[in-house]
């Protein structure tokens, strides 16, 4: 072999994996930088009174987003009060009897719901809850985040339904018990993990989501009371205030960015190394 | 023979309901978007489509701009995505020890997991200023989106990428080795090829998600509904200016205008996602 | 059960008490039969007592007592009592597969079945796991009815008074097992006792 030709190719190897090194270093470190710099810009603002007080008006110091945390919770609340339940139960169907026509149509239309952007599923909710009652609320907030849900629970829940082996399904039957208790009772909970963790991650992601919300919840400078009023939101307050002039709901944008960052990326983190040691 | 017990039967169809629900709301979701967009659909035609005034207050809508908004941004994301993701996925499974690329990875997930207001936060106050000191006017504008949004869908493109080639069978690349090939040579020659249809599976699914992208782009892309060859400049993109302004919508045209443009974007995001699918189920069968 | 399975099918007729299994309610019919599979399938999400009461609770017997004295009565007829006296919350996924297999047989024999379907409750076992539920087995014969499926001719010939010995889903020859083993009316049967092929 010609020593030129294959020290060139050695050359060339180690150049292109030098560049692939750096592509995952931007990848991977991407994480890191935003991480980072949230925490830096988000703490300096944070506080106790911050999390714990109204907004108050522009230049008054001592504002907080406690009606933000409190209407998310609300509002993911409800949404996963609606879509779990759904997208688990239906989930159980494709599992168990996801055989025939129908089960295609419903796999297809998850899909299909799940790769429709968030702000068409707002608008839904939209056409369908708030130009109806003419208001903005938290419900329609909620049952657009709850669309979100649904298609992402229901595929989990099948795809860890189907991980239970037919034997265990078998041995409850010969125990000469009905199906529908075989199913809820003994096979639901030996692939419970895996649906929690799903359900869990549907909520950390739709915690996250603010497009949906922008004409639904609205949002609310105060306490929204019920959920057939407008409310606040933690992204949605995040993206009002980033883009406003204030320099002072600047750095409240960082705080509220760093608690819903915390809160997704804790769920998100512990969710994976809870189902990485022994997966069932 | 096959007798179904009455609970069995009653708890079948209970659960059949709750399948159904997403059935229902998909083409409800159809129903109501098409209903609502009628009259701007009798009023202007398809020409809705590629005629470019954006004009509330004398009621009359194009919706080209936000096309054009859209499709570029979300291409410049794929133009600066996709490269890195793959190279990042080639280390990954290819160099890395099993550790590093593990940890690697959990990182590029959680990347997936970051909000994306939380991305539109820093575009605002990190990546537009630094357009601006790199010579863009206004610093928001298309290339701003773009880059964003790269950053958005690197994760999936790396992601799906990486378990596509984790898939490649030994025993092909064992041969190439066997002929004295380089690493790389591997990769380029055995590993990519066999994977490709894999990686454009992952390229359409990225896709989708960039087009369909609200907030981090309704935050750096300058909200102006302009045909602009400059890809400095600020443009709009379809998911933008629902966002902005369905909520002020003061007349019944300019409603049903945006909601036009909500079909538009979903029947473009569901054509793009179906190719995905496509693509990516191919994949498993000659798996 | 063969209903769950597509392409299955059965005809001819079996007899339990007078009546066709066939036209039985498949619920009612299950808890008359007991059956224990090839593998030792434990609920993993149960332990050891849930595992064996779980016939029991599954079908809404609440009293603890009740469900407490047939957990202990079940597995000392399985022979396992004494082995998880002191571990009864453990898992049931926790024990050694000889162990797990006698735990299903507990399961299958709380809901006090008439009879008890083995489906080669051993082929996953060791030669002293098979021992113990062999013998076992010879303990409870005299209070139910015990048919178990085997390939083991030598396990036929040991644990079993009457043998039926089925190719290709066709019953061939029905008898009391030593005669069968000795002097067999068909020939097919002779060609497999005998490791003609098989």
């Amino acid at each position: 072999m010609n020593a030129a030709v294959y020290a060139r190719r050695k050359k060339v190897n180690a150049l292109m994996f030098a560049l692939t090194a750096a592509c995952a270093a931007v990848a991977s470190g991407t994480l890191l930088a935003i991480l980072g710099y949230i925490a830096w810009k988000g703490a300096s603002a944070l506080s106790w009174s911050f999390l714990m007080n109204l907004p108050r008006p522009v230049g008054e110091p001592g504002g907080g987003i406690a009606n933000s945390i409190v209407g998310s919770a609300k509002v993911v609340g409800l949404a996963g009060a609606l879509g779990i339940p759904v997208g688990v139960l239906g989930g159980v169907y494709l599992a168990e009897y996801g055989r025939g026509r129908y089960a295609f149509a419903v796999r297809y239309a998850a899909d299909v719901m799940n790769g429709v952007p968030s702000i068409v599923v707002g608008l839904f909710a939209y056409a369908l809850i708030v130009h109806p009652m003419k208001k903005f609320s938290a419900l329609s907030g909620s049952v657009a985040l709850a669309f979100i849900m649904v298609p992402i629970v229901l595929r989990n829940t099948e795809e860890f339904l189907r991980l239970v082996p037919g034997t265990i399904r078998e041995a409850a039957l010969a125990l000469g018990v009905p199906r529908w208790k075989v199913t809820l009772l003994v096979i639901l909970p030996t692939a419970g993990r895996g649906i929690v963790t799903g359900a869990l991650l549907a909520l950390a992601r739709v915690a996250g989501e603010t497009a949906p919300l922008i004409f639904t919840a609205f949002g609310n400078r105060f306490e929204g009371s019920g959920m057939l009023n407008p409310i606040a939101t933690l992204p949605h307050t995040i993206y009002t205030y980033a883009i406003s002039p204030y320099e002072d709901w600047h750095d409240q944008a960082w705080a509220a960015a760093l608690i819903l960052m915390a809160f997704v990326l804790a769920v998100n983190a512990a969710t994976r190394l809870w189902l990485r040691p022994r997966s069932t | 023979m096959n007798v179904e017990r009455t609970g069995d039967r009653l708890f079948r169809m209970a659960i059949a309901g709750f399948a159904g629900v997403i059935l229902v709301a998909v083409l409800a979701l159809a129903w109501q978007l098409a209903r609502e967009s009628a009259s701007t659909w009798k009023a202007f035609g398809p020409s809705f489509l590629w005629t470019s005034t954006w004009d509330p207050v004398a009621d009359v809508f194009g919706a080209l701009p936000f096309l054009y908004g859209t499709v570029v941004s979300s291409l410049l994301a794929l133009l600066i995505a996709v490269p890195l993701g793959v190279g990042a996925a080639v280390f990954l499974t290819e160099l890395a020890p099993k550790r590093v690329a593990d940890l690697l990875m959990f990182a590029i997930e959680l990347l997936a997991a970051v909000p994306s207001v939380i991305l539109g936060l820093m575009g605002i106050f990190i990546l537009v200023p630094f357009m601006r000191a790199l010579g863009s006017p206004y610093g928001v504008g298309m290339l701003t989106a773009g880059l964003i949004l790269s950053f958005m869908i690197l994760p999936y493109i790396t992601t799906i990428t990486r378990e596509v080639l984790l898939t490649v069978p030994r025993p092909l690349k064992e041969a190439m080795y066997a002929l004295g090939a380089t690493r790389w040579e591997v990769v380029r020659g055995v590993s990519l090829p066999f994977a490709r249809s894999g990686i454009v599976g992952a390229v359409f699914l990225s896709l989708g998600r960039a087009l369909g992208e609200t907030m981090a782009v309704t935050m750096v892309i300058g909200n102006t509904p302009r045909i602009s060859a400059s890809l400095f400049d600020p443009g709009y993109s379809m998911a933008a200016v629902i966002a902005n302004e369905l909520a002020e919508a003061a007349s019944d045209a300019h409603l049903s205008a945006l909601v036009a443009i909500g079909l538009t974007l979903m029947a473009v995001t569901i054509v793009v996602n179906g190719a995905a699918r496509l693509m990516l189920s191919r994949l498993g069968r000659r798996r | 059960m063969h209903e769950s399975l597509p392409g299955a099918f059965c005809d001819g007729e079996i007899l339990l008490g007078g009546r066709n299994v066939l036209e039985l309610d498949p619920v009612l019919l299950r808890r008359e039969v007991g059956m224990v599979f090839q593998r030792p399938n434990p609920f993993p999400t149960m332990s050891i007592a849930q595992n064996v009461a779980a016939g029991l609770t599954l079908n809404g017997v609440r009293d603890r007592a009740v469900v407490a004295e047939a957990v202990e009565k079940s597995l000392r007829r399985a022979a396992l009592w004494d082995e998880v006296k002191d571990k009864l919350a453990a898992p049931g996924v926790s024990l050694s597969g000889g162990q797990q297999q006698r735990l299903c047989i507990a399961r299958a024999l709380a809901v006090q079945p008439s009879v008890l379907l083995l489906d080669e409750p051993c082929s996953a076992l060791d030669p002293i796991a098979t021992a113990r539920i062999e013998e076992l087995l010879l303990e409870i014969k005299d209070q139910l009815t015990v048919v178990i499926v085997t390939h083991n001719m030598q396990q036929a010939a040991r644990v079993s008074e009457y043998t039926v010995f089925m190719l290709m889903g066709e019953m061939v020859e029905y008898g009391l097992t030593r005669q069968m083993f000795t002097q067999p009316a068909d020939k097919r049967t002779e060609d497999y006792i005998t490791g003609r092929f098989g």
